[in-house]
């Protein structure tokens, strides 16, 4: 059958389908228009969250009903709906057309192409707004995200269907660890037996700069080959910025029903909270505590349940959640901070001190946490994590009484010595995600005392060096490591060996 | 004054199912421009319930069609008109619900899912 027969059948088919009773349509009158929120009489028979259009053919959401008015949200720019136009529901929810064919493409809230290229067409109808998956679906988190830095695999590790929140004041490197994330998954894949992952990177309420960086940077690294940017502007209405982590997890359920496992970032929640309440106050429901609404709460908590890792029986698919959370002054205790520190299973925390130190990625280890990720630490980095860990610990209660002391015995020094190599091996450039061999292999030299005789300053050398010299002459014990698997006594002993061979030549 | 005491005015303001003329004078002259113009709508509302109005193509076949939607909508007048555009059938407008059951827009779906 050629291709026109096809389609005359198709329409045929249609054309059967159409039934006499024909179609019931809503409609209703604009009473007002407010800033974006439009109130309307009628629509009697409209849903929440229900499509509707305008005369002009703009779009918008409902969001409050009323007995005798409907508040509705525009989503678009339309600034020309006056008093007495007329609005008619459509009878669908708000939802986002998902395809595989949105992998590497820039896309705005309602999936409107942002890069340039054509409309998504033909694609599976995801809901923005949906209940999470529940208790029987699921199964513990048992895989884990590699991140690519060291920091975070070895202190705060993150399995795949954790919620793990970065928080920190602004410009100190929330992004980029979401980002370097996401690059580290390109190698991250490649190991045997790995699960590649989707990454999904909503842009709230940033400036169009910003968000163009973040694009190139990914383009150019290819980690835009597996990624989706969904895009909602300081330029956009604050409806967009609103709705835009929830379409971004709505295109991440359509990947992980596939049984696939995805990682979304939301960048960030402060200013979705802030889009949130600035369309309560215009909707006139009342302002609680910092004018935020009663439910802003649930306005996160509902989108952060939809992180999941399913069980096997459930396409065994899961959802990362990485949301970034700014805060003002260094102040955790805030409102919005405190409520999704609540609801997230973990936090990393980023101090500007430690950044202007020059201690980058600036986690601050003592209030970072991570409740679930340990199940699924590798335990080739557990076997040595836990020790750096511990000692890292001591050298920031050592260092704070160190400083009022001249004398100090030498143990106390030696662990003191010891911290600042611990602190420096854990420095990382931006971009440059390490793969899990190598990440051990720097723990392993701070906590095994090879470093100890090593100038500090010469420690990000050796480091890089003797990574280089491990490529180069000891691939086979590199492809050992990315087992995963703990070092057995015959590996650690030859990992010494290229150690002390290495240190011997470095000068 | 509330937007639902207002409402109840604009109930309150029949008689026997008729818009009483007294009550209504009565009404508006304690009413200022912002409440009145919501009790109109309430009004408007209300009389728009009363009443079906009806969209066809032709008037040809009005008498059949009357005595069908009498039999469907007893307690509310039918209005007629005619629109030539929706090429065959008609268009029903029961409050704020329209019931399509035209040509017309048999063929905007079919250029909908087209286009789709």
């Amino acid at each position: 059958m050629n291709n026109s027969e096809d389609i005359i059948n198709q329409l045929e088919k249609k054309l059967s389908g159409f039934k006499i009773n024909g179609v019931s349509k809503n409609i209703g009158t604009v009473e007002k228009n407010t800033d974006g929120v439009i109130v309307v009489s009628g629509l009697s028979k409209a849903m929440m969250a229900e499509l509707v259009v305008f005369d002009n053919g703009a779009q918008g959401v409902v969001l409050n009903l009323d007995e005798d008015y409907c508040s509705i949200i525009l989503l678009d720019k339309s600034t020309d709906i006056k008093e007495g136009d007329t609005v008619k529901t459509t009878g669908i929810l708000l939802s986002i057309e998902v395809s595989e064919s949105l992998i590497g493409r820039v896309v705005g809230t309602l999936g409107d192409p942002l890069d340039g290229k054509p409309k998504i067409r033909g694609g599976k109808h995801m809901p923005l707004e949906r209940i999470a998956a529940g208790v029987i679906q699921r199964e513990p988190v048992n895989t884990p995200v590699k991140t690519g830095i060291k920091g975070i695999d070895t202190m705060i590790p993150i399995g795949r269907g954790q919620r793990e929140l970065i928080i920190g004041d602004r410009g100190i490197g929330k992004t980029a660890i979401a980002i370097d994330t996401i690059i580290n998954q390109k190698q991250a894949s490649k190991v045997k037996g790995a699960r590649p992952m989707i990454c999904v990177y909503v842009a709230i309420g940033q400036k169009q700069s910003t968000i163009a960086q973040v694009v190139e940077k990914l383009r150019e690294t290819g980690a835009m080959d597996y990624s989706i940017v969904v895009v909602a502007s300081a330029s956009d209405p604050a409806a967009l910025q609103y709705l835009a982590p929830y379409a971004g997890v709505a295109i991440a359920e359509y990947f992980m029903e596939k049984g696939q496992d995805v990682l979304v970032v939301y960048d960030d929640l402060t200013k979705h909270a802030w889009a949130y309440r600035q369309i309560s106050l215009v909707l006139r429901r009342p302002a609680g505590r910092e004018a935020y609404p009663g439910d802003i709460f649930y306005l996160h908590s509902r989108l952060l349940e939809r992180a999941v890792k399913m069980n096997k029986a459930n396409g065994n698919g899961s959802i990362t959640a990485l949301p970034i959370i700014e805060t003002q002054a260094n102040d955790i205790s805030a409102y919005i901070p405190t409520n999704v520190i609540s609801i997230t299973d973990g936090q990393i925390f980023l101090q500007p001190d430690l950044f202007y130190a020059g201690i980058r990625p600036a986690i601050d280890a003592g209030n970072s946490v991570s409740r679930v990720g340990g199940a699924a630490q590798s335990s080739a980095i557990r076997s040595v994590a836990g020790k750096m860990r511990l000692e890292l610990a001591q050298y920031n209660n050592l260092a704070a009484f160190a400083q009022f002391g001249s004398e100090l015995d030498e143990a106390t020094t030696r662990q003191l010595e010891r911290g600042k190599r611990t602190n420096e091996i854990l420095k990382q450039p931006q971009y440059a995600p390490l793969p899990e061999p190598l990440e051990y292999l720097s723990v392993w030299l701070v906590t095994s005392g090879t470093l100890d005789n090593v100038a500090i300053e010469n420690i990000s050398r050796f480091e890089n060096e003797f990574h280089d010299y491990m490529r180069r002459n000891a691939q086979k014990l590199l492809d050992d490591l990315s087992t995963g698997q703990k070092p057995s006594e015959e590996t650690l002993r030859k990992i010494e060996k290229s150690a002390q061979e290495f240190k011997k030549g470095f000068s | 004054m509330t937007v639902k005491q207002i409402k109840k005015l604009a109930v309150a303001s029949y008689l026997n199912g008729i818009l009483d003329a007294k009550t209504v004078n009565r009404v508006a002259k304690i009413l200022n421009r912002a409440q009145l113009k919501c009790y109109v709508n309430f009004l408007k509302n209300l009389e728009q319930s009363k009443v079906v109005k009806v969209i066809v193509s032709s008037l040809d076949a009005k008498s059949k069609l009357e005595k069908q939607l009498k039999a469907r909508f007893p307690s509310k007048k039918i209005e007629f008109s005619e629109d030539k555009t929706l090429i065959a059938g008609l268009e029903l407008i029961d409050g704020d619900v329209i019931y399509d059951f035209n040509l017309k827009n048999t063929f905007e779906n079919l250029v909908s899912y087209i286009n789709h």
